[in-house]
């Protein structure tokens, strides 16, 4: 007797997990390149004799939100690695209670000595909603602050073109955050997708 | 929870050791998992038991695609090393577990099926994961009968699952940094657990034929540089497989 090894609904939950888990962790990557590109842009603003006020404002923004957007993104991150725990453990012990039922339809007297440990597995208080409540918490800012990144590199691009003889280099740097916030924010929003279809909700 | 540290990489691989979990309970002994990640696959040695599963899963998905593990490698038998088996096979039914010939039909009583095991002669041979190939080194009766120690030539790292082994706090550091004073950590495990003098010398004189940078054990700390060769030398000399002398030096 034995379980077979495609066990149901729980495998899926986990694969999804690791893949979701898999999409934050390259996505940490990306803020830290958001960083980069928010300094360089402030940089070429300060290295210079040509003053650009508008630019220097906007880049100093976008500094100051990837700062929050990497932060808020090592949270997403801890509190992922949290969410995948919880439903391994989830798992496992689903496939407890699996390998119990299939000993209680032997019947008779071992079905009732089974049925309350069933009971008591079953009812014990599963640390995934909480999890999953909080990995939802730091997606919702991770997905307000790659939205607002996409506005402040648009406006950078703006803002750009008044940069004088620094327009070039202004409108590549803009391009260049441009590119990284629209990818952040895409991703962002593929994993709240992907999340939201996991079939459970997280309020 | 445990946490992923990256102890060798390439341009196209990396080896990882999962490792130190604070909130382990003192009824489970600590355990490291090592996973070797190419672009395509990812192997897994020794992945644990039942109970951490959940603390190793978690710290690997942080670091590579889960998903992409496809092979399991098992020193040996024992539950601290693969009863976790049916867990991993039910994330991904594909998975493939290479160990001892001995063990095939033993193991299964973990998870899995016929076609789940690969089994490994007496003599080793050859796991391919993705573009690269690693070697399956003997090592029985240390301790187990059907015993195999892993080889990556290119990474010049030796995966010995319980040799090298040492009982330390999860707080310590993941590198030997003291021989003289690690070694005393591992001194009693290795008398008790290792049950032949002359596989031991048999190992030690395959081991100083490889060229090892990292000599990695499934509990304790990596052994690194000159301290390969100071445990090499010190296992030759230990004895082991008595039962009243092990106990008597513990005394």
């Amino acid at each position: 007797m034995s379980l077979p090894l495609h066990a149901g609904a729980d495998d899926s939950e986990l694969r999804r997990a690791a893949v979701i888990s898999d999409r934050i962790r390259l996505l940490h990557r990306q803020s830290y390149l958001m960083k980069l590109r928010a300094s360089n842009a402030m940089v070429i603003t300060r290295s210079r004799s040509t003053r650009v006020p508008g630019f220097e404002v906007v880049s100093a923004q976008m500094s100051t939100l990837s700062r929050e957007l990497a932060g808020t993104l090592d949270a997403l991150r801890t509190s992922t690695q949290a969410w995948v725990a919880a439903v391994s453990r989830e798992m496992a012990a689903r496939r407890q209670v699996n390998l119990l039922e299939l000993a209680a339809t032997a019947g008779g007297e071992c079905a009732r000595k089974i049925a309350p440990v069933v009971a008591t597995l079953r009812a014990r208080t599963s640390a995934m909603p909480a999890a999953l409540r909080t990995l939802t918490f730091h997606l919702d800012d991770a997905r307000r602050l790659a939205a607002t990144a996409c506005v402040l590199a648009r406006t950078a691009k703006i803002e750009a073109v008044y940069g004088g003889t620094l327009a070039q280099n202004l409108l590549t740097a803009a391009a260049e955050f441009t590119e990284l916030a629209d990818s952040v924010d895409a991703a962002v929003r593929a994993i709240t997708r992907n999340l939201e279809g996991r079939g459970g909700s997280a309020s | 929870m445990k946490s992923a540290t990256q102890i060798w990489s390439n341009e196209s691989r990396r080896w990882l050791v999962i490792a130190r979990d604070p909130a382990c309970s003192d009824h489970l002994i600590d355990t490291n998992e090592y996973a070797m990640a190419t672009p395509t696959e990812v192997l897994l040695t020794d992945p644990g038991g039942f109970e951490i599963f959940p603390a190793v899963f978690a710290a690997i998905s942080g670091e590579l695609d889960a998903t992409q593990i496809t092979h399991i490698f098992a020193s040996h038998q024992d539950p601290d090393v693969i009863s976790s088996l049916a867990l991993w096979l039910q994330f991904n039914p594909a998975i493939r577990c290479h160990l001892s010939w001995l063990w095939q039909t033993f193991v299964p009583h973990f998870g899995g099926d016929k076609s789940t095991f690969c089994p490994i002669p007496d003599e080793g041979r050859g796991i391919s994961v993705g573009s690269t190939t690693l070697q399956a080194v003997p090592a029985h009766y240390l301790h187990s009968s059907g015993n195999f120690h892993l080889y990556d030539a290119e990474a010049k790292l030796l995966f010995t699952g319980d040799v090298g082994a040492a009982l330390l706090p999860t707080t310590s550091s993941l590198y030997v940094t003291d021989f003289a004073s690690h070694i005393r950590h591992a001194e009693g495990f290795h008398r008790r657990w290792m049950g032949s003098k002359a596989a031991v010398l048999d190992w030690c004189e395959r081991a100083a034929k490889l060229e090892i940078d990292l000599l990695c054990p499934q509990h304790g700390a990596i052994y690194r540089g000159k301290d390969v060769e100071r445990f090499i030398n010190w296992f030759a000399e230990i004895e082991v497989g008595h039962l009243r002398r092990a106990a008597a030096d513990a005394a």
